[in-house]
């Protein structure tokens, strides 16, 4: 009777496809000696932690672990009153690393990093499920940990980690912890701060880029995470496990950094240093967007002060001077216009011909700008689509105001 | 009436009513009711007579009863009887009694979860104008479903309308996000499980095996209501499906006007060839017929192409908006303008592929016409059952193309209107398909110690359950086994494809190249070769090239009259015998069998005529199936007893004007010596024989057949016993082959299949049985999916057909429609599948 392998490859299916270390239960590298950590007891059994402390005031590049800003600008942002009134000392700072990236029930959060500050110190704690069936332990005992915690903290948390750790707890019939803190996810905060100017606004690129510090060699790419792993199960060797932990930590760390940078930057953008005048004007149009007018007008005459390339100097002026419009301050926004005229920015020609019209009453000078905008319409580089409705505005325009020369 | 009027017309004009080769009247019933059941929720009532219901029908009620009692059942009453009553009415009245109740349904076509929504929603219209009872959330949740309507769905409605391939990857992988849906899960209702057979029936089964696996898990044990059209063993099958206990509900207590159903079978125009007319060319007669006299009519045909053919030239007689297509990707509103179009006689005629893409609020028509024989026996019911509006006479037609299964019913219509033969088979222990949704059950929930899967011999689970741990995807703790890898499996699993080894099919649409669909690696040599016509949801695409390392096939839209059928050179080992029993004539077996097959050229044969238009190459490497199979092996007592009675009538063969004097070449070129035995000339003439038979070279075009057969290489010298044995061997051949194709092309009758899905052999000395001569048929499927097991149980039968197909074909010497097209091949030898089949 041949073997169900056999059978199957008589079926056409692969085996053995891949390089996979032997099954070795008993291994001397364990996970213990590998990286200290201890045992942990819970009701559900026990679980495997790697505790570690730093002072509250250690600094990871830029800024310390323990922000001192106020937090009502990220209250603002974060659209919930409720972090206004608390302190950045009752903070989790939360990491998983996972065994995939597709969701559903079949990935694990094999290791979960979250940190609190305890008294002066900064505690981490990763949560390490040895094995599969250690993972009700695992998630009782992260917990246990954050019960003291008023808000979470993550990156990239709201579409990943959170579902992940509620996915996790059902999964083994326990309530989600997670349903009703308050949850600040960087990810969406760098985005929007940094978006214009760094190509990739992963935590280890802003780490480096914005906070200024790198990591050590025993980092690793997360997309050699999983396998890593999955090897250590197999084959009971954990000495690569020191490599996930420490990517892990160093992500955890770099939170809170992060935190503390931009809640700064938002509770006083105006006396922060900023060495990049393209952030200047992202925190501009995060302050309009956030309803903070006077603010974005200020961050933006500022930013337009310094160097800025083309394209963020063009939006800069655009955004400038709609606040004047709305001001009704016209000289100041006829004279942004006319700076963004000069760069061939259609829409500045279409303002100030409007301006000029119905508010400077200056129908001669609504003439020429209409005229210059239909001439760039001409020649410059446009769609077919915006040609046409850009023509057809245009020449309604020029109609009116002809008539009214007559 | 304008249908008894086209009806005498049709019957008293020759060119129409001679090849009506059966016409049925089936009587009006009347309609039987119950008063509405007592324990239903007088809301419920109150609604149901809001919407005009005075009663329900005796089978609703009947599924009422049984779904109170906590049964599974299945509902087996036919087109427009009210089936989705017989589900609608439980389910909702659990969830006017408890808030929490929830409910799923799964539907095979997004056209019809559409249909069920909009007549649900309209349906709660009533329960809620009472202001007594909350509205029921429901939704449709599928792949066209936006993403960000899905949270609120998952969390918020309490029936899901919903589809398997959606369960599959996008509901059961994600059930923690479906907890509180699960934890109150009460109905699963599925429509149509008639078309959940073969492949995709038994990865269905399995998806169900992770359904309730999942529902256990959330503590709850759904009861489920199942729907069918009309099949041989809708119970067996149901309970399959469900691996539980099923209540049959078959009596339709529904009313009916009077049904006429004819069959039409285009007349002989080339005897020889035994070709027919074109069925397309005779249909659209009669569907200009049938719209001078102002009969409603839906069409349908097999292919799109036929619709288009159909739409052109009935558009020569009505305006573009009055004669409408009706296509499976058309939107809703698209939908609703034909429907209202159709209810307010704007629309004169639809012409569809698929009586399941129309949705369920397209009936009540005055005729249907079908093209060709679509399949299966349920599939044509429930085309026709298009037609008929309450108590109204009805029409539908039948016409017959000249394939094998067609001309069988035209000649025996007795198997549409009796009790219908054809089973639906699923195989839910296939190893592949089983290996695969073992991967996604546990992802979805780690295997406890010890637990089996479903009704799968736990033996059997266990063993794969280790394999996928030393394969690395699980690990295994204490007996348990968890998900390990980082992969999300249900993508990798297609729920059509028997292996994780596919090809996919990709075509140009608007400019870029997108996946239409995918083959199994067994089955794309011979679907997808370079030159293959392949047919995808009624479009037909020629393939330009094929990938095999790589698993991708170029398509491309073809538009022409033809389909191709590969020519395949096949070797069978036998693996494992399995089971076998004598029978009349010799002895049948099953076990499991060893394919190889090299495909050596394939054959384009025109649409609905079925002429052979020429042929093309093919250059693949051979591939290998390990499936399993049942054969026929022939006693040599036969072979004998056929030698003796030289019962083969000798055609009369044309040898051409210079046979004698061919004769006397051969006879001198071989000294006068039989060149088998030896055996010198003495008082007679040797004989001198063909060896590629005169038959096989009939061809049409180019030099009389004669000419290339008597080529002298083509002769050779044999005494008469030798001569005998020679033309006894050809003979046997010849009947295998002819056997080998009726077989083959009967099958479907029996079990619910394509043409494709069984593979069909023949050798005159075969391994599998000896070296006595053997017809083979299999399973195209790797590990098999139970077809050629329930032949093999269904042996007696299939002969039976067989021999009635054949003997009462009309065509001369073999033909398409029985025996298969004589010619190149050697196939088809009327006579001698005759003399076989009579032992038989």
């Amino acid at each position: 009777m041949p073997s169900l392998s056999d059978r199957l490859k008589a079926l056409g299916v692969k085996i053995g496809a891949q390089d996979l270390p032997p099954l070795r239960p008993t291994n001397p590298n364990t996970i213990e000696k590998v990286l200290g950590g201890q045992p942990f007891e819970t009701p559900f059994g026990e679980t495997f932690v790697v505790d570690a402390s730093y002072p509250a005031e250690h600094r990871h590049g830029l800024r310390s672990l323990l922000s001192s800003a106020p937090l009502n600008g990220l209250a603002i942002w974060a659209d919930d009153e409720r972090i206004r009134e608390y302190s950045p000392r009752t903070f989790a700072f939360l990491d998983t690393e996972t065994t995939g990236l597709s969701g559903g029930t079949g990935t694990y959060a094999f290791l979960i990093g979250a940190a609190r500050f305890e008294g002066d110190h900064f505690h981490l704690a990763q949560f390490f499920m040895r094995d599969p069936s250690e993972e009700p332990a695992q998630l009782a005992a992260l917990e246990q940990f954050l019960a003291p915690c008023n808000a979470l903290v993550t990156f990239n948390g709201k579409a990943f980690d959170l579902p992940l750790l509620r996915t996790r707890y059902l999964a083994h019939g326990l309530e989600n912890p997670f349903s009703s803190q308050s949850h600040i996810d960087l990810l969406h905060l760098s985005r929007r701060l940094w978006r214009d100017r760094l190509p990739s606004r992963t935590l280890g690129n802003i780490e480096v880029q914005i906070l200024g510090t790198a990591r050590s060699g025993d980092d690793i790419p997360g997309w050699q995470i999983p396998q890593i792993y999955f090897d250590y199960l197999r084959s009971g060797d954990a000495t690569q496990m020191k490599n996930v932990f420490y990517h892990n930590a160093m992500d955890v760390i770099s939170l809170a950094a992060l935190l503390h940078h931009t809640s700064a930057l938002l509770a006083d953008p105006l006396h922060e240093q900023i060495d990049h005048a393209e952030d200047i004007i992202s925190l501009g149009k995060l302050f309009e967007d956030l309803g903070d007018i006077e603010m974005a007008a200020q961050l933006y005459l500022r930013g337009l002060e310094l160097e800025l390339p083309e394209a963020n100097f063009l939006e800069a002026i655009l955004r400038m001077a709609m606040i004047y419009k709305r001001r009704e301050e016209w000289e100041s926004a006829i004279e942004l216009w006319e700076k963004a005229a000069i760069r061939r920015k259609l829409d500045a020609y279409i303002e100030l011909a409007k301006a000029y019209e119905h508010r400077m009453k200056d129908i001669q000078s609504a003439l020429q700008w209409t005229t210059a905008a239909m001439v760039l319409l001409d020649e410059g580089e446009f769609s077919l689509y915006e040609k046409r409705s850009w023509k057809f505005e245009l020449e309604h325009r020029l109609a009116r105001l002809q008539s009214k020369i007559v | 009436m304008s249908t008894k009027q086209l009806l005498s017309r049709w019957r008293s004009e020759p060119s129409i009513g001679d090849n009506i080769s059966a016409w049925r009247t089936i009587p009006a019933r009347q309609a039987r009711f119950t008063p509405f059941p007592a324990n239903m929720h007088p809301l419920l009532a109150a609604a149901l007579r809001m919407r005009g219901y005075q009663a329900l029908y005796t089978h609703q009620t009947e599924a009422w009863e049984h779904a109170q009692a906590g049964k599974h059942l299945a509902v087996v009453t036919g087109t427009a009887s009210g089936k989705t009553m017989c589900y609608n009415l439980p389910v909702l009245d659990q969830m006017v009694r408890q808030s929490q109740a929830r409910a799923l349904y799964l539907f095979p076509t997004k056209a019809l979860a559409q249909d069920q929504l909009a007549n649900l929603q309209s349906f709660q219209q009533a329960l809620f104008s009472s202001g007594l009872v909350e509205k029921i959330p429901l939704a449709v949740y599928d792949g066209d479903t936006p993403n960000k309507d899905r949270p609120a769905i998952r969390s918020r409605a309490r029936l899901i309308i919903s589809n398997p391939d959606m369960l599959h990857t996008g509901v059961l992988p994600h059930h923690t996000a479906w907890a509180d849906f699960f934890r109150n899960l009460q109905f699963v209702v599925i429509d149509e499980i008639h078309a959940y057979r073969g492949v995709f029936g038994s990865h269905v089964a399995n998806v169900l095996r992770r359904l309730r696996r999942v529902c256990q898990f959330y503590g709850t044990s759904p009861q489920f209501i199942l729907t069918s059209a009309s099949i041989a063993n809708p119970g067996e099958h149901a309970s399959q499906l469900v691996e539980a206990p099923v209540e049959l509900i078959h009596q339709d207590g529904s009313e009916r006007g009077t049904k006429h159903f004819l069959i039409y079978n285009p007349p002989i125009v080339n005897r020889e060839l035994g070709l027919r007319r074109s069925a397309l060319q005779e249909s659209i007669r009669l569907a200009e017929d049938l719209l001078t006299y102002r009969l409603q009519t839906v069409i349908f045909g097999r292919s799109r192409r036929t619709v288009e053919i159909l739409l052109t030239y009935l558009r020569e007689q009505a305006p573009q908006d009055q004669v409408r297509g009706y296509r499976s990707g058309y939107l809703p509103a698209q939908r609703r303008a034909i429907e209202l179009g159709l209810r307010d006689g704007q629309v004169r005629a639809v012409v569809a592929t698929n009586a399941l893409e129309l949705g369920i609020d397209i009936g009540g028509l005055g005729a249907a016409l079908l093209v060709g024989y679509p399949g299966t026996i349920a599939a044509t019911w429930q085309q026709a059952g298009r037609a008929g509006r309450g108590q109204e006479d009805s029409l539908s037609i039948l016409v017959t193309t000249a394939d094998p299964l067609d001309q069988y019913l035209a000649r025996y219509p007795e198997y549409l209107f009796g009790k219908p033969p054809e089973q639906a088979l699923i195989n839910p222990d296939n190893m592949l398909i089983l290996l695969d949704h073992l991967r996604c059950a546990a992802f979805e929930l780690p295997f406890q110690p010890g637990e089996g899967f479903g009704s799968a011999n736990l033996e059997l689970v266990q063993e794969m359950l280790v394999f996928l741990h030393e394969e690395g995807v699980l690990h295994q703790t204490d007996g348990s086994f968890y998900w390990m890898a980082d992969q999300y499996p249900a993508q990798n699993v297609s729920l059509r494809s028997a292996s994780a080894n596919r090809v996919l099919l990709q075509a140009m649409e608007n400019d870029s190249q997108i996946t239409i669909g995918e083959v199994d690696l067994a089955s794309a040599h011979w679907m997808v070769h370079p030159g293959a016509i392949y047919m995808h949801e009624g479009q037909a695409f020629s393939v330009e090239g094929l990938d095999l390392e790589h698993g991708i096939a170029n398509l491309q839209r073809f538009v022409g009259d033809y389909y191709t059928e590969p020519r395949r050179e096949t070797t069978i080992q036998l693996i494992e015998k399995k089971q076998e029993l004598p029978v009349k004539g010799g002895r049948i077996a099953t076990g499991d069998l060893m394919v190889t097959t090299q495909l050596v050229g394939y054959r384009k044969i025109r649409w609905h005529t079925h002429e052979n238009l020429g042929s093309g190459e093919i250059l693949l490497p051979p591939s290998q199936l390990l499936t399993s199979g049942y054969w026929l092996a022939v006693d040599t007592v036969v072979v004998d007893q056929l030698t003796e009675q030289g019962l083969w009538t000798n055609a009369p063969n044309n040898y051409g004007p210079h046979w004698l004097r061919i004769r006397e070449q051969v006879r001198m070129r071989d000294n006068y010596t039989c060149q088998n035995c030896g055996a010198r000339e003495t008082n007679r003439d040797h004989d001198v024989h063909h060896i590629v038979p005169l038959r096989s070279f009939r061809s049409g075009t180019g030099p009389p057949p004669y000419e290339l057969a008597n080529r002298m290489d083509n002769l050779v010298t044999l005494c008469p016993t030798c001569h005998r044995r020679a033309e006894t061997a050809v003979r046997i051949r010849s009947g295998l082959a002819g056997l080998a194709f009726t077989l083959g092309h009967l099958a479907p009758l029996l079990v619910m299949c394509d043409r494709g899905d069984l593979g069909v052999h023949f050798d005159p000395q075969s391994s599998l049985s000896d070296g006595q001569p053997a017809v083979i048929l299999y399973d195209q499927i790797p590990a098999g999916i139970g077809l050629s097991a329930r032949l093999f149980e269904q042996h007696i039968e299939l002969m039976e057909r067989a021999r009635q197909l054949v003997t009462s074909c009309e065509c001369l010497d073999g033909c398409p429609s029985c025996v298969g097209p004589g010619g190149e091949g050697g196939e088809g030898g009327k006579p001698e599948t005759i003399a076989l089949l009579n032992h038989l």
